[in-house]
């Protein structure tokens, strides 16, 4: 099986370079791609440094579309699944192919790393958020999601043709929503996760309610018009 | 608060309402544009059904008629919202323009390319 990773990065700088070496060293048979979404920092140069194997956006379209650009890649170059993996060092790469092996062997849609399923849940607000996700994909699909705000998510030649051709399409909780809607397997493994290595989180506050508000929302909707 | 406007009120959040929901399933706008049209459509329905605040605070801010300060509430939104709408196509045809640039850029270089290898 081919696995792309496909890594968005917006100002990841700081972090970056440590966070592909470490996926290279931990998985060589997995590919990666960057995708430079158009970042005011010198991620650009430190990609052009280190040889990183990237896609640069020439002006920042947000990173629905970075990602967007890896699945067509992956889809170009013939990848049989995509693993979505953060360039902050959140993700930790043993977990990669532990996911793939779900892939295969549950012939699932997409794979989670799952926090919950590690015993880690998130604190505070955050773990609120992601517990009224889950109870809303519940209520709609009837099924059990016990990580769906877990940014590290695995996708077969099915999702990334999804990814190609859909319209409205996420790396987000909303489209796992609906994939589990129109019947595509979903499943969890049990990961760990670390806090960012460098960089800044773009979740504020406000960005946090509108992100609730518009995900809330969508697997809502998704369930009456999809 | 007259009934009728009531009436009005609830007709024009169910007409946003479907409008928005036809749109989605046709694939005509994002959802992420969908939510602040919904938020407009609760607020309307919030004001035809339940009119006892709006019509206190009318009364004290000193309106000659609820039905005023109605008008003043949904036309400050939609000027709020088309000022946001302002904003962001001036970012989007920032973008645009990038992109052309961009590929103008592109292309030249790949013909120049071409010619050295040739």
């Amino acid at each position: 099986m081919r696995i792309l990773a496909v890594i968005p990065a917006y100002n990841e700088e700081a972090s970056l370079a440590n966070t592909v070496e470490g996926l290279v060293a931990a998985c060589p048979g997995v590919d990666y791609l960057v995708i430079n979404d158009g970042s005011m920092d010198g991620t650009e140069r430190v990609c052009v440094e280190k040889g990183l194997n990237h896609l640069r956006m020439p002006v920042n379209t947000g990173l629905t579309s970075g990602f967007r650009a890896g699945m067509k890649y992956a889809f170009r170059h013939d990848y049989d699944a995509v693993v979505q993996f953060d360039a902050d060092g959140q993700h930790l790469p043993e977990y990669v192919l532990p996911m793939a092996k779900a892939l295969e062997d549950n012939d699932a849609d997409i794979v989670i790393a799952s926090r919950a399923l590690a015993g880690e849940a998130p604190v505070g607000l955050r773990n609120v958020g992601s517990k009224v996700i889950s109870w809303l994909i519940r209520r709609t699909t009837g099924v059990i999601i016990t990580d769906p705000t877990s940014g590290m998510r695995m996708y077969n030649r099915r999702m990334i043709e999804l990814f190609v051709r859909g319209f409205d399409v996420h790396p987000e909780p909303d489209t796992v929503g609906y994939v589990a809607r129109l019947g595509g397997r979903v499943v969890e493994v049990p990961a760990r996760m670390r806090e960012r290595q460098g960089g800044e989180s773009y979740l504020t506050i406000g960005r946090s309610i509108s992100y609730m508000f518009r995900t809330s929302l969508s697997i809502l909707l998704y369930q009456w018009l999809r | 608060m007259q009934l009728s406007l009531r009436i009005i009120l609830l007709a024009g959040a169910i007409l946003i309402i479907s409008t928005i929901l036809r749109s989605i399933k046709k694939k005509r706008i994002l959802m992420e544009r969908a939510t602040g049209w919904v938020c407009l459509a609760l607020l309307l329905l919030v004001i035809a059904l339940f009119p006892g605040a709006v019509i206190k605070i009318s009364n004290w801010l000193g309106f000659l008629s609820p039905a005023n300060f109605v008008f003043l509430i949904v036309t400050g939104v939609l000027v709020v919202k088309a000022f946001r709408d302002t904003a962001q196509i001036s970012i989007m045809q920032h973008k645009i323009e990038e992109l052309a640039q961009e590929m103008a850029l592109m292309e030249s270089e790949a013909k120049k390319n071409e010619a050295t290898d040739a």
